[in-house]
């Protein structure tokens, strides 16, 4: 690491940043599907954050890192803060980030808001800036993963999102659920024997989403021997999950539509 | 979180921007495989990383602006949705995805022909055939389905080219797929290696690191497309080859049967070619029949005809 060095007078840091801060802050509610009065809130909230107690947070800067990755950083812990509370355990699939901001929108208005493909497509269809059309959603809809939507009180239930199966059966459900939540802990205790590095590689590419490429440039590791060591990460998972009686039983619920 | 004692921004921000070693940079790399919470916000903080540099205000190494390129049914996000689909990737034999069925490597799919290299060699001369009608000149693009199913096409017949150590049909099928991507925007780093794989071709480096070169070529290659057109035309192709040299092997196979399945549910298809899927499945089940080898392969050819013109 670089040597630690103090940070210039933070409030200057501040201001010459805030147009950095203002960007990072968008970005990241644009990522998260966090628009408009929404995400004006956040930013403004970010800035807020970022002020109290004599730039308390900032303060914390030791030099370790480039000021603006700094920021990020911070920015993504505040954002989680948000999240939490104005969401609860509720977060954009990594699928629906990759796809862009769109797709965010449209499963948080599915699957987090409990709006009808029809009612999100009213507004989605109507923000010029976005330009798409119904049939583009559908799409995009039918490609993300699917995900327990939530009931809303007036019964104006999802009637049109796509479900891998015939899951409206709600002892199928629940069985179904049982046994995906055993094989989720199953899997659980196997990432947890892997070796720190090993357990990263697998969440980053699997649990957020990252390519190969991006996690063998993230992790700061050679990406050509990472295809072969995926392999063998994924071998040892198998065996993990084998010798806790997790096998094809288990597992064929889990099947989905790939686009 | 479980970190919230421990989490250190600025040491996560010098861990993004590869600052660190020893046992700061294992103290991170534990921090982020024990805590999601942890986890999630390094992941968003890349991202705004990234999207910083698209917009230029900071200057960080390349990093494909392109939607990413994982498999669909990749997902995460949820951890139910994370598990699951880890748990599919862990168990790919037992749980199979219409997504995994187009991911598989061209080494793979092509396995019952090149696994047989007197069959293989019966396709030399199909190898580099065109297999749809050619234009040049068109427009740049990420990628389009029509390029991601010709890519898959040659990637098909390089593979099988290798198997049977035809290096002139090799080296053609990687130069055509090197002037494919010159129609795909981003794709320098794919182009640079199958340029580098038709030098070797070339240079009379031994086969066999050559297949494997092109084997990891063809998986950064479906990777950075992330479109199941590039799985559809290797499968397509294969197909056609198969029929071609009468591989019953090729037909009886599971994956194969799957991915008949698969391409007929996948909605990319006209009623009557799926149709015609459903009579090579049909006839793919009960076993093909010596006289119906020229109509499955007329099938395949003219879905890659129709879908890569």
């Amino acid at each position: 690491m670089e040597p630690t060095h103090s940070v210039l007078d933070p409030r200057q840091w501040y201001v010459e940043q805030l147009d950095v801060i203002n960007r990072i802050a968008s970005s990241v509610c644009r990522r998260n599907g966090v628009q408009g009065a929404d995400a004006e809130d956040f930013v403004s909230d970010v800035r807020l954050k970022l002020l109290q107690d004599d730039y308390a947070v900032l303060r914390k800067y030791r030099g370790a890192s480039s000021q603006t990755t700094f920021l990020t950083v911070v920015i993504s812990n505040l954002f989680r803060d948000h999240r939490i509370k104005h969401w609860g355990k509720w977060r954009p699939s990594a699928e629906a980030k990759r796809h862009g901001e769109v797709a965010v929108r449209l499963e948080a208005a599915v699957y987090r808001d409990g709006q009808s493909f029809e009612q999100a497509c009213g507004f989605l269809v109507q923000d010029s800036r976005l330009n798409v059309d119904r049939a583009e959603l559908r799409r995009l809809l039918a490609s993300l993963p699917y995900r327990a939507p939530k009931r809303v009180e007036n019964g104006a239930a999802i009637d049109d999102v796509p479900s891998p199966d015939s899951a409206d059966d709600g002892v199928l459900d629940h069985e179904r659920e049982a046994r995906l939540q055993a094989a989720k802990a199953a899997l659980g205790r196997a990432v947890g024997r892997l070796a720190p590095e090993d357990a990263l590689i697998v969440r980053l590419h699997f649990y957020e989403g990252f390519s190969i490429a991006d996690v063998a440039r993230d992790v700061g590791i050679p990406q050509k021997p990472l295809y072969v060591r995926m392999k063998r990460l994924l071998e040892t998972l198998h065996r993990g999950l084998r010798s806790e009686g997790i096998g094809p039983d288990d597992c064929e619920w889990l099947s989905v539509e790939g686009h | 979180m479980a970190a919230s004692n421990e989490f250190d921004p600025d040491l996560v921000a010098a861990f993004i921007d590869g600052r660190l070693s020893g046992a700061e940079r294992e103290r991170v790399v534990r921090l982020l495989a024990e805590s999601e919470e942890a986890l999630e916000i390094y992941a968003d903080a890349v991202r705004a990383r990234d999207d910083l540099n698209a917009d230029g205000i900071i200057r960080i190494a390349d990093r494909r602006l392109v939607p990413s390129r994982r498999p669909r049914w990749v997902t995460a996000g949820a951890p139910l949705a994370a598990a699951a689909a880890l748990l599919i990737a862990v168990l790919p034999r037992v749980v199979s995805s219409p997504a995994a069925t187009f991911a598989m490597p061209a080494e793979s799919i092509a396995q019952p022909l090149t696994g047989r290299p007197q069959l293989a060699m019966a396709l030399r001369s199909a190898l580099d055939e065109p297999r749809w009608s050619a234009t040049r000149g068109g427009v740049s693009t990420f990628v389009d389905s029509t390029a991601a199913l010709r890519l898959g096409a040659r990637a098909t017949d390089l593979q099988v080219a290798l198997a049977i150590g035809d290096r002139e049909r090799a080296g053609r099928v990687a130069a055509e797929m090197v002037e494919l991507l010159d129609s795909v925007n981003l794709s320098d780093a794919a182009r640079a290696e199958y340029g580098d794989l038709r030098k070797r071709i070339a240079n009379g480096d031994s086969i066999g690191p050559i297949v494997g070169a092109a084997a990891a070529a063809d998986e950064h290659l479906r990777e950075f497309l992330d479109s199941r057109w590039y799985g559809m035309g290797k499968w397509l192709a294969a197909g056609e080859l198969a029929a071609r040299a009468h591989s019953a092997d090729f037909f009886k196979s599971s994956e194969t049967a799957r991915f008949i399945e698969v391409a007929i549910r996948s909605g990319g298809f006209a009623p009557d070619e799926v149709e015609a899927l459903r009579r090579v499945e049909a006839a793919a089940k009960r076993g093909i029949a010596e006289s119906e080898f020229e109509t499955v392969r007329e099938t395949f050819a003219k879905l890659i005809q129709r879908h890569a013109s």
